[in-house]
């Protein structure tokens, strides 16, 4: 842990965190709740391989820490937490699977448990069943949007190690 | 084992048809929790949770039979001439609504509880 490797963690928390907060700015496409681009995902798939699951653990934190107090209410925290923290332990789990052309896949993977963590802890706050349906068409969503972050990812992550020539740790 | 993008992709499209799929088709999916709601004359007549039905039944106003089924509501008979609201066929989706004008009767699918679209929609 040098004074190299804090800045870089400072940089991606510090890029997600804005990306994060312009996304908030996106009008919405459909009139569903929760269906958004998930961009600052693109973030913290990258850090996972560019800087390694720790870092890139306190990356998320500080994105979602950060970002609840910038940009949310005291709910979307807990929805937050619960999103962020589903997809990044999927994503550890499945990060040895899915090397250089493959990376994109788990922005999918991430994208529909980041809305499954979500969708859990919207039913145990308002315990509906009805959110088995609207589950579905979020991960239906999660497809394309996590597709598109995926890929992101996954050219930052080839572009990245191009430039600093380093191995995936 | 080497997963590669052959595998993926179409693993990828599989999962979003089959969540539409089961989206479109399910029709219990969304019928859930929702609370019909019977007018008539401008007052609240019936309230009818669908959750709890289970076995279809009528229920009898004047000039409307009213069918409760656990996937939906729909008009029966109607003794109005134009019978629009038979025609309405069954709903069951929070929202939506068959409207009968000449026995001035409204039936209405609501959220179970009120308010939490404005919740789930936080981010």
């Amino acid at each position: 842990m040098n004074v190299r490797h804090i800045s870089r963690c400072a940089l991606f928390a510090a890029a997600s965190l804005v990306i994060f907060i312009l996304e908030s700015y996106i009008p919405p496409v459909l009139p569903v709740p929760g269906i958004k681009p998930g961009l600052a995902n693109i973030v913290t798939l990258a850090a996972v391989y560019i800087l390694g699951s720790r870092s890139a653990f306190a990356v998320l934190m500080v994105r979602i820490i950060l970002s609840s107090i910038f940009a949310g209410q005291s709910v979307s925290f807990i929805y937050s937490l619960c999103g962020g923290l589903c997809c990044y332990a999927v994503t550890i789990a499945l990060k040895p699977l899915f090397k250089e052309r493959t990376i994109w896949f788990l922005g999918v993977i991430g994208a529909v448990f980041h809305n499954l963590g979500q969708l859990a802890a919207a039913f145990f706050m308002l315990g509906r069943a009805s959110l088995a349906y609207y589950g579905l068409i979020l991960t239906a969503a999660a497809c394309i949007t996590g597709t598109f972050t995926g890929f992101c990812a996954q050219y930052l992550v080839l572009y990245y190690n191009k430039i600093f020539g380093r191995k995936y740790q | 084992m080497k997963i590669s993008n052959k595998i993926l992709i179409p693993s990828v499209c599989a999962l979003f048809a089959a969540c539409v799929f089961l989206a479109r088709t399910l029709p219990w999916a969304d019928g859930r929790g929702a609370v019909v709601k019977i007018y008539q004359n401008g007052g609240l007549a019936e309230t009818v949770d669908l959750m709890s039905v289970s076995k279809a039944y009528t229920i009898e106003l004047e000039g409307n039979t009213i069918l409760i089924e656990p996937d939906g509501v729909s008009v029966k008979e109607a003794n109005c001439p134009d019978m629009l609201c038979v025609r309405q066929g069954k709903i069951h989706k929070p929202g939506h609504s068959i409207v009968c004008l000449p026995n001035r009767v409204v039936i209405e699918i609501s959220d179970g509880e009120s308010g939490v679209d404005a919740v789930a929609g936080a981010r």
